[in-house]
This record gives C-alpha cells, structure tokens and sequence, in this order.
C-alpha cells in the first residue's frame, strides 16, 4: 500500500489520476498547489509525487527544490509546457521523470509504477557482480537474463547484443555502422537499416514511451546511446 | 539681516551719516594738525621759534648798541656845530623804544654786553651774575658795535650751560680775534643771553606767547586725537555698513547691478583717481595755506573769519574724497558678490574679443579647409611637403641653419600626420570589421581621429545603434511571441489533459447503450486529433517564430536517414510501400540540428504514409554537390493535388480538400520553418500526381 501525492492546480486532473492510481490499488493524497504538497508530505508519509509545473502559489519546480532538501522520494513532474528547458531544469533540480500533458493515463500508471519498484524494492545501486546496468535495466550477462524494474524481459539475441553492447559504453555513441559490424561481424554495406529497426524494437520492449525514450536514445544523425542516469 | 541689507533709505541716511562723520573727522583732523608742531618738542623752550625770537632780540641789543654808535658821531657833530638836532632826535627816540623793549618788565629776554676782555658795559638782569640763575641755557654771541646783527654762525656762536666758566678770555686770547684789522679799529663786543626760566607774571612777550601755545597744545592734543580717531572710526563702520549692504535692493532676492557696474572697471576707477586727484590737490593748496596761518604769519588763532572756512573747506574736501573712494569700494565689492568682477573689467573684455577673434579667424580657416575635397587636400599638403623639400635643396647652399629647421619641423609634421591617418584608418577598418562580423556594440573613439575619418566613424556609430535598436527591438518581439505560445500551449494542454483523460475512463465504465460506445469512440478519435493539432499547432508557432534553439552539430544525414527508415519501416509496410534508396557511398556530413533534422524527415515520411498512393513507390534520393547536401523526396500523391506546390506549404493546407485523413495540415509548413532555422533550402514540386520535396542543407567540413 503505498501513498501518492497528487499536486495539480486543475481539479480535475487531479481526480481523473486518482481514479487511474485508486483502481491499481495505490493510496491518493490530493494537493493544489506546491504550498499543500510540502505540508501534506510533512503530515503523512509519501511514497511518490506527482507535480505539476505551472501551479498558483508555488510552483513544481520550486516546490521539487524544497522537498529536495530533506527528502528522496520520487517526484514525477508534469509539464504542460514541453519545452526542453521546463524538463531539464526539473530533472537538475531533482526530480526523477517526467511525463507532458496530455498524457496517456497508462503511461502515467506505468511510469508510477517504475519509480516505485526502483525506490521500494531495488534501492540505490542495483549493479551486481558481471551484471550491466542503466536505470532500471539491468543485464545479467551469466544468465543472458535482462530486466527492467526488475521485470524480466524477452529479447531476441540480436537485440540482447545490440543492448549488451551499448550498456557496456554508457553514454557513447555507436553509429549504426559501428553497431552493425560489432554485432553481426560483418562489414556494414548499406545495411545499416535493419539496425534502426532492431533497436526500434529492443526501444518498444525496455521504454515505457518508445517514442520519448529515457535511457536507449536516438542521436539523430549520429547513432545510439544507453543513458546511464535516465536523464534528459 | 535681509531687511537690513534692503533698506534703500537706511542705506541713504549712512551714506549721509558716513559723509558726516568724515567731514567731522576731517575738521578734528586739521585741529590735531594745528597741535602737531608743538607736540615734538617737550619743553617749549626747545622749540624753534623760540630760539629765533632769542636771535632777534639780540640782533636787536645788537642794533641798539649801533643807535648809541649814531648816537655819538651826532654829538659830536652838534659840538661841531653841525644842525642834527631832527636826526639826534629821532636816535635818541629809537634808543628810547628799543631800550624800552629791552627792559625786564617787557620782556623775558635775559641778557649781558661785555667786551673781549670781559668789562661788563650793559644787562636788563638785576645784578651781573644772576644770568646764569635765571636763564637755563645761555647762548653767546659776538657782535661788532655799528652792526645791527649778531654774528650768529661760525665759532663765535657758543653757548654754554650753568656752572660753567665764561669763555670771555678765551675768546680775548683768540688770535684771529685779537689781530683782525676790524678788531683792532673796533673791538668786538660779546653778548650772553638767554630766556628766563618762568615766563609767567609780569611781562608779555613773544616767549610768553609760544609758551602760552606750547601749553595750550599740549592740553588740547589729546582730545583732538581722539576725537579723529572715533570720528574716523564711525565713518568706516558706516562704510563697512554699506559695502555689506551694498548691491541688495528691496524686494528683489540676490545681487542687483546698477549703471556703475555696468561701466568698465578700469574706466571707473581712472575716473574716481581723476576726481581724488584734485581733490588731494585742493586739499595740499588749502592746507598750506591753513598751516601758514599758523606757522608762518604767526596769525592769531582766532579772531581771523577766514581759519574756520577753510577747516570747513578742508574736511568737506577730505569728506568728497573719502565718498570717492567709497564709491569705488562699493562697486568692487558689488562686482566681486555678483561674480561679475572679471567679465566687467575692460582687460577681460579686450583678452576675450581677441579669443573670439582668434577662434573666428580658426573656424574660417577650418571651414576653408573643410570645403577642399578630401584630394585636393591631400594633395596640397603633399604637394606644399614636395615645394618645401624642392626649396630646401635649392637653397640648402645658402642658408643652411634656419631652412634645415624648418624642412625638419615640416617632415615631423607630414610624418606624424601620416601616423594618426593610418591610426585611425586602422581603427575605422577594425569597427567595421567587427560590425560586419555582427559585434552590433562596436563604437568607435572618435575624438581621436582625423576630421574626414571621423565623419565617416561617426556614420558607423550610428549605423551600429540602428542595427542594434533594430535587433533588440526583434529580440524583443521574439522573446514575447515565444512567451505567448508557451501560455497558450499550457493554457490548450490541461483542459485537453482533462478530456482525455475522462473520455478514457468513460470507455472503461461499462455502457448498457451501444450508441453511448459508438460516441465515445467518436470522443476519443477527436480527442487524440485535437492533441496532434494543438502539438503541431505549438511546434509550428515555435519553428515560423524562431523561438526554438538550435544546436548545430556536425552530422551524418545518412545515419540519420538509416535512423528515419528504420523507425518508419512498420508504417511503410503497412501501407505497402516500398522505398527506393539512392545514396552516396561516403557518409555526408551536414550542419544541423539533429532533433530538428529528424522532425523534417519525420513529417516528410509520415507525409508519404499519410498520402501516397498504396503499393506504390517513395524515392529517396541523397546528392552532394557544391558544399550543399540535397535531400529530395518523391511520391505519388493517392488524391489527386488540386492545390498549387507554394500553397501547399501554407497552413492548414491538406492535399485532399475534403480533409477526412488524419493530419493537421502544419507538417510541410513544420518542416519548412525547422529548415531554414538551421539554414536550409526547402522546396516543393507538384508535376500531376508526382509530389516532391527538395531539402538543401549546407554540407559540413
């Protein structure tokens, strides 16, 4: 049983999430702005924040600054602006995801969830002995095992060696070309297509919203990268 | 203290008051003048006039003892029968006077008659001896009998004082004395005299007369010098009065000038040393005529009407010049309060016509100058420089000291003007370098530069603030239109939140009436167009404002093209459309924005999968050519294109006009707005149904 706080200024959107929350079983808090969600995380114990950006009073960004100074719990913004700027300037200051509006009420569910099983049941450091691991998705290279969350995943062994690959260099950037010839050990010779459509793929088994991935990134132009830290 | 300074009558009646008292101070002036003569003396009998009066007396003993001479050369031409009797008579009545004079009761003079060899032959003392006691100095002298004077200069005027030997011996045993020819036919005759010590009680005399002055002097001196002094005193406080006072008038705040100050200073005071001038020459011609009445004529004191007038002459004189010099004070004094002092004085004026003049015939010679063309000046200055140096080398022979000076001095100036030229010509060059580069804040000094270059300076300067009003002016307008689609985007995006998210919930609750599901599917497939719109609404805003960044990076359009495919391969597929790559072997490397690249290729595909015709082909084609990347994109349009390639680009433009496919109308119009932010060509073709798309993008490195 765990305890969200919901903070939005529009009532309504409020409501519609905590019906969405309620039916998977999880206890709603209810705030309207960020003044009420720091008094209501004073009063109860919370086990995740859902923030709104643009509120009345005080603001989800500031807000998300304050509770940072005595507290980690996750805190997933929701920002209607979806300017680049809105989303990285929350992630810096200390909030875990973030999801824009209009959002899609199972992306919603699905991303509470994802923090709540990393907060609750995984902790800090997931990484164990010969284990790989980015965010959420760790890789077990003795069992050939991948899970996310601690969900098991099924991928095929193209996709397991493209991920194997990229999560073992953080960060950097393979070309598909490069991933190609590292993956199939061939020389890539204008089949550097059927890369994008694997880790298409392999985005829509291990990312909540393939088409906003958090750690498997598309750098358009240049290739692919694992995100560590899940951020941006 | 104001009203004080204001008084107009106030300041009137201590004018009159200071005239007063000077005139006053003039009176008791020439009072105290009167007592001065007297007053350096101590004892009256040290006075001058004193021992004049001695002398005289004694000349007169002396022209006594001349009369007594007559006297007998008369009896004894009576004796011889001669008529004299008139003559005699008349000696007989002038020794008669003069021995009346001479007597004790007459007079104070204190005298004996001896001769050489000390025979006692006349005194008016008592007794013989009593010279000494009754007179404090005896004087002697030596006269010659038949001589009405004494012989008062050489060393036969001696005194000596009490308790000392007469010298008559002395004086007897002389030798030049005794064995003068004169001497011989007529001896000389000694006479000892003196002043008695008391003048008072009894005779009235000369002596008694200075003595009686002498004290009166003394008694009066005192007061008259006071009496100057406090008259004095009130004068220059009255004075000190009006000079603080001076330049304020009633009823008007701060310094009011009057005509006096309007004249020039040095006129001014030329004037009043004209006016003091006669007045000081008055003044000496008056007062040596006043002094003589009393030192020269021996006038009595009073009595004579015309002593008084001319004390009032006097002060009144004293009074005029005092008032002049008053005057002049004042206006000085105006001046300086007024802070006029410097700007009314003649010499200042002069100095500053000249300045003017000066600045005048400078300003012309500049205009002149100005008004050459740039060339020909140029070239007058060369060409003078050449002239100098031909004149140089003709006359160097000849004279070799002044004209290499002056060929030097011409050299150094060329020299140095050359140097500032090229300075500022550097400085222009560089600020408009700069300013080409962009650097809108780029201004230059320009008062260090040359004449024609800072014309030219100046028009940069003024070109930069233009330009960069007119960018901070757009920056301005940028910032806000993004500011205001941000709000409106926030403000579309959570009542659609709430839409959405309702709708979905409805579609979960169980509905007994099959129409109620059919309007909520409805509800839902609106719902989710209404978000695409409002996104591409915001994006489309976002790219035709400029208000997005831009981060361009160095980038492979193949690898993104590879990226693109492989995340529309699906979508293709589902449509059954088969796509056609031509590509170069190398990778080709673009300037772009990687995200922003990618919304292009995105919505170009997506356009394909929308809108080309099923089971048909879509062309890729990637060309590089003249530093330029080209991407160009064919389809076959599944409707047919009635609408012209340049509006199709406009918004909310669709190929179908019936608009029933999904879509906003805004992704060619996206797509276009993304390419030229980051400084790509983007083109569009219709050819019947055949639909291409051209984008140019500048190639990298």
């Amino acid at each position: 049983m765990y305890n969200i706080l919901i903070c939005d200024d529009d009532r309504d959107i409020v409501s519609a999430l905590e019906i969405y929350l309620g039916s998977e079983g999880y206890r709603t808090v209810a705030a309207y702005n960020g003044r009420q969600a720091l008094q209501a995380v004073q009063e109860q114990e919370i086990h995740l924040i859902l923030m709104d950006v643009m509120m009345p009073e005080l603001d989800g960004i500031r807000a998300t600054a304050k509770l940072r100074e005595d507290s980690n719990v996750p805190i997933i913004l929701l920002t209607a602006k979806s300017e680049d700027n809105d989303k990285i300037l929350g992630l810096n200051i200390g909030a875990d995801d973030y999801i824009t509006k209009p959002f899609n009420p199972l992306e919603v569910v699905a991303r509470v969830k994802s923090q709540l099983r990393r907060y609750t049941s995984l902790g800090g450091a997931e990484k164990g002995p010969g284990q790989l691991a980015a965010g959420p998705i760790v890789m077990d290279d003795a069992a050939k095992a991948v899970t996310v969350d601690g969900a098991p995943v099924a991928l095929t062994p193209i996709e397991y060696n493209i991920l194997k690959l990229l999560l073992s260099h953080p960060g950097q950037v393979f070309s598909s070309a490069q991933i190609y010839e590292q993956v199939w050990n061939d020389p890539a010779y204008g089949s550097e297509n059927t890369v994008a459509v694997h880790i298409r793929h392999l985005r829509e088994k291990i990312e909540i919203n393939p088409a906003e991935p958090r750690y498997l990134k598309v750098v358009w132009g240049l290739g692919y990268k694992i995100e560590a830290g899940g951020k941006k | 203290m104001r009203k004080l300074q204001q008084n107009g009558p106030a300041k009137f009646l201590v004018s009159l008051l200071m005239l007063a008292a000077f005139f006053l101070a003039g009176i008791a002036g020439c009072r105290l003048i009167q007592t001065l003569p007297y007053m350096v003396t101590g004892n009256w009998k040290d006075l001058g006039t004193v021992y004049r009066a001695m002398e005289d007396r004694a000349d007169s003993v002396a022209a006594l003892y001349a009369l007594y001479q007559d006297q007998s050369t008369l009896l004894e031409l009576e004796a011889a029968g001669e008529d004299v009797e008139y003559r005699l008579g008349r000696v007989d009545r002038q020794i008669q006077e003069a021995e009346q004079a001479l007597r004790p009761e007459s007079t104070w003079f204190r005298f004996r008659v001896s001769d050489i060899y000390g025979g006692q032959l006349d005194t008016n003392l008592e007794y013989w001896d009593a010279l000494e006691d009754e007179v404090d100095l005896v004087h002697q002298a030596v006269f010659t009998p038949g001589h009405y004077y004494v012989e008062h200069d050489g060393e036969a005027w001696l005194t000596w004082s009490n308790g000392q030997t007469a010298p008559q011996q002395e004086l007897a045993a002389s030798p030049d004395m005794a064995e003068s020819e004169d001497a011989q036919a007529q001896p000389p005759l000694v006479i000892e005299y003196g002043v008695a010590r008391e003048v008072t009680g009894g005779a009235s005399d000369e002596f008694t007369q200075i003595a009686e002055e002498w004290n009166w002097a003394h008694l009066m001196f005192p007061s008259r010098a006071k009496a100057v002094a406090v008259w004095l005193t009130a004068g220059l406080l009255c004075l000190l009065y009006l000079l603080w006072a001076s330049g304020h008038r009633a009823g008007k705040e701060g310094i009011v000038p009057t005509w006096q100050e309007k004249v020039f200073l040095e006129l001014y005071l030329a004037a009043a040393a004209g006016v003091i001038f006669l007045i000081l020459w008055g003044i000496l011609d008056l007062g040596d005529l006043y002094l003589g009445y009393y030192f020269h004529d021996w006038a009595p004191l009073d009595g004579d009407f015309s002593v008084p007038l001319t004390e009032y002459a006097l002060a009144a004189l004293f009074a005029l010049g005092m008032g002049t010099g008053a005057l002049v004070l004042r206006t000085v004094v105006v001046r300086v309060k007024a802070g006029t002092f410097l700007a009314t004085t003649l010499l200042y004026k002069v100095v500053k016509w000249m300045a003017r003049a000066i600045h005048v015939l400078l300003r012309a010679i500049g205009y002149f100058i100005q008004n050459i063309p740039l060339f020909w000046r140029a070239a007058l200055v060369c060409g003078g420089y050449i002239l100098s140096t031909f004149v140089f080398f003709l006359w160097r022979f000849y004279h070799f000291g002044l004209l290499v000076f002056l060929w030097g001095v011409a050299s150094l100036a060329v020299f140095l003007l050359v140097c500032w030229w090229a300075i500022g010509f550097q400085a222009l060059r560089r600020a408009s370098r700069s300013l080409a580069a962009g650097e809108l804040k780029s201004h230059i000094e320009t008062k260090q530069l040359p004449p024609g270059l800072r014309a030219c300076a100046e028009d940069l300067n003024n070109l930069s603030v233009g330009l960069q009003t007119a960018v901070n002016e757009q920056m301005k307008s940028e910032r806000f239109k993004a500011e205001l689609i941000t709000n409106v985007s926030h403000d579309l995006k959570t009542p659609l939140t709430s839409i959405i998210n309702y709708v979905d919930l409805l579609k979960n609750t169980e509905q007994t009436d099959q129409k109620a599901v059919e309007y909520i599917e409805v509800l839902d497939r609106k719902a989710q167009r209404l978000k695409k719109l409002t996104e591409d609404l915001v994006e489309a805003s976002k790219a035709s404002t400029g208000a997005l960044t831009v981060n361009r990076e160095k980038l492979g359009m193949v690898q993104l093209l590879d990226q693109a495919l492989g995340e529309y391969a699906e979508k293709l597929e589902a449509q059954d459309l088969t796509v056609i790559r031509t590509m170069p072997e190398e990778e080709a490397y673009v300037y772009a924005d990687g995200r922003h690249l990618w919304r292009v290729v995105d919505n170009l595909l997506g356009n394909c999968c929308k809108y080309a015709l099923t089971g048909t082909r879509v062309y890729l084609e990637l060309k590089r050519g003249k530093g330029q990347v080209i991407l160009s994109v064919k389809n076959i349009s599944r409707e047919p294109l009635n609408v012209p390639a340049e509006q199709l680009m406009e918004r909310f433009v669709r190929g179908d006009a019936s608009r029933t496919t999904e879509g906003s109308g805004l992704g060619l119009s996206i797509a276009r707005s993304l390419t030229e932010l980051q400084g790509g060509i983007f083109e569009l073709a219709v050819d019947g149904d055949l639909f291409k798309v051209t984008v140019t993008m500048p190639q990298a490195g």
